[in-house]
């Protein structure tokens, strides 16, 4: 028993292997150390590209932020407040959402909204979420959104709309961010890592360029023994009620100028200067631009009808709201009773055929084809207010009233249209 | 302690002190290449982000809505600002403008000028007409090559014209020049010429120049 005792390992010396451990554990610690600090470069350089990632992340949202204001600016569809395109009552496009418009000096100002007496502007917001943008279009008050982390980095931008100096121009301020925070979500107490702004000046290229000086002006000539009313008393435009490049033969018509002139003083027939341009220059000079170039505006939407086109049009401009720019290809046959824009809401109804009418068709806006006819259905006369011009002649054996409308055709100017860049006006800070 | 112990624990000693040694060397050279390489990019790349930075800002003009033409108008104001070069062929010197005036003075001042050159291995920038400011290093970085080559997109804008152009005429109808400047930057580190890196950025300037006009 005593030699079994004293032949036990004694429990000190069982533990020196513990010490050994300890001391290597120490030092490959150290040695983890001296690593990390000799590589502090590698960690710094991390960081270094770490902030580069998100800077540009940032910039990029300001300029998607650009792109997609434009791109909303000159949609004429109706949008709810998600920015996505709504059926709704209250709904409006993204122009009357966040812009206003004052008819006297032709100016767009940015809507605003009351926060406790302050007033405060009405800021789209967007947020990255998978591979599309989240948006927030509110009428009233801060954007509502949310970032969903698990769609990848919520990157999100806000819009701004300043001001600018001349009427018919807009600065659009683009704010992005690397996170749905800070600047980039209105009312929010919090900051994001990074944030970038950019900012670009857009102006109106209108729909109607230059208003004609009567309510119908033809290239060619006109023709119609019906009691076609031709009216215009407004003096600005020179009180002209018929403008045409060949000779005319209107026997019965009414016509009402401004008081106390001779009604055959507002009728100019066989105008050197209409009849000298092509088809296409006359086009251009109402609407500053060519045909194809027109139709292809982004506030511009393209109908295409067969037959009597009445549904398709009435369609089109529901959808939208403020003035509706619409084109058809071809003809266009528009059968009364019809109703197609108001005084606040004009039409530019423009055909690359001729544009057939019958009856009691009633258009607040502007009608253009090669060719314009207005016959009698039964329906009663028709009635115009604005302007219509023909590349050929005007014809049928309707008597509908054509007014010329300068207020009408004032608002097709100021606010119709496409926003475009301004060049030189782009910056970053 | 026998001799033969102390003989073979010594052996085993220095077979391990060496390859230690080794390993520290080794370590030291590729973190000193690695540095030199981190601190050359790191150079590099800041040098271009400010180059194409600044460039993005070519042309802009505090006052671009006197450039928008008014119906009834006569003209409108011309940019004083728009003039890049290069404009077609490949440089080692960019020269452009920007407005940087609280109010618009429709004026090239000289705190209004900028461009990068190369000179004697250092990339430098213009500050204000005539001050050339170093950007690089020259004890760190030699920039062996700066280039920027234009790449210009010409736009017709006879759409918007209410008349047709005459024949032959360089003026009209007016166009649009998209453009874009490729940049190059190489250099390498003072201390090992070995160490070479090249950055490329793309830099499309955002205000186009307008060129021309419409016939009256």
């Amino acid at each position: 028993m005593k030699r079994l005792q004293s032949r036990r390992v004694p429990a000190s010396h069982s533990q020196r292997g513990a010490v050994a451990l300890i001391v290597t554990m120490v030092l490959f610690f150290a040695m983890t150390l001296v690593a990390a600090y000799v590589n502090r470069n590698l960690v710094f350089e991390q960081r270094v590209s770490a902030n580069q990632y998100h800077a540009t992340q940032a910039f990029e949202a300001a300029e998607a932020g650009l792109e997609w204001a434009l791109a909303q600016l000159n949609n004429p569809l109706k949008l709810g407040d998600d920015c996505r395109p709504g059926t709704a009552v209250n709904d409006k496009s993204f122009r009357e959402r966040f812009l206003g418009y004052d008819a006297a000096t032709a100016t767009h100002t940015p809507l605003t909204w009351t926060r406790s007496a302050e007033q405060v502007a009405l800021q789209p917001t967007c947020v990255r979420a998978g591979s599309g943008w989240d948006c927030s279009c509110p009428s009233s008050g801060n954007p509502t959104l949310t970032a969903n982390l698990q769609a990848g980095p919520a990157v999100a931008f806000a819009i701004r709309f300043v001001k600018a100096r001349q009427p018919g121009a807009l600065r659009v301020v683009a704010d992005g961010c690397t996170s749905l925070a800070g600047v980039c979500l209105p009312g929010s107490s919090t900051d994001a890592v990074a944030t970038a702004q950019a900012q670009q000046v857009v102006a109106l290229v209108p729909g109607l360029a230059t208003a004609p000086a009567a309510p119908l002006t033809t290239r060619e000539g006109v023709a119609s023994a019906a009691a076609l009313g031709l009216h215009n008393t407004d003096p600005s435009s020179g009180a002209g009620v018929l403008h045409a490049g060949s000779a005319i033969s209107l026997p019965n018509a009414r016509i009402t100028t401004s008081p106390g002139a001779a009604p055959s003083l507002a009728i100019t027939s066989e105008d050197p200067s209409l009849q000298g341009l092509s088809a296409n220059r006359f086009f251009s000079s109402f609407f500053g631009l060519d045909k194809t170039a027109w139709r292809l505006q982004p506030a511009v939407r393209t109908v295409s009808c067969q037959g009597v086109c009445n549904y398709a049009l009435l369609q089109a401009v529901d959808a939208g709201s403020g003035a509706s720019l619409l084109w058809v290809d071809g003809d266009v046959l528009l059968d009364g009773p019809l109703a197609l824009g108001t005084a606040a809401r004009p039409v530019m109804l423009l055909a690359s055929g001729s544009i057939r009418l019958s009856g009691a068709v009633l258009v607040y806006g502007v009608l253009h084809g090669s060719r314009i006819e207005w016959n009698d259905n039964g329906s009663g006369p028709g009635l115009l207010r604005g302007a219509a011009m023909a590349e050929s002649t005007f014809s049928g054996n309707g008597a509908p009233d054509l007014y010329y409308d300068a207020a009408v055709l004032a608002a097709l100017k100021g606010n119709s249209g496409s926003f475009a860049r301004v060049p030189g006006s782009w910056r970053d800070f | 302690m026998s001799i033969v112990e102390l003989l073979v624990g010594m052996a085993i000693g220095l077979f391990i002190v060496a390859t230690g040694l080794t390993l520290l060397t080794g370590n030291l050279r590729e973190n000193r290449s690695l540095l030199l390489e981190a601190r050359l990019m790191q150079d590099l790349r800041s040098a271009a982000d400010m180059v194409a930075r600044d460039l993005r800002r070519a042309g802009y003009w505090s006052d671009a809505e006197a450039g928008v033409w008014q119906r009834g108008a006569s003209g409108v104001t011309a940019n004083p600002y728009t003039a890049v070069s290069p404009s077609a062929a490949a440089s080692d010197a960019v020269s452009f403008r920007f407005s940087r005036d609280t109010i618009e003075n429709n004026s090239l001042d000289s705190n209004e000028q900028f461009g990068f050159r190369l000179r004697a291995g250092v990339l430098e920038m213009l500050l204000g007409s005539g001050n050339w400011q170093a950007m690089t290093d020259a004890n760190t970085v030699l920039v062996t090559a700066f280039s920027v080559t234009p790449e210009v997109q010409r736009l017709s804008l006879d759409s918007f014209c209410a008349a047709d152009c005459a024949p032959g005429s360089t003026t009209c109808p007016p166009r649009q020049q998209v453009r874009s400047l490729a940049v190059v930057l190489t250099g390498k580190a003072v201390a090992d010429a070995a160490v070479l890196r090249s950055v490329r950025s793309a830099v499309r300037l955002r205000n186009d120049l307008v060129t021309g006009t419409c016939p009256v």
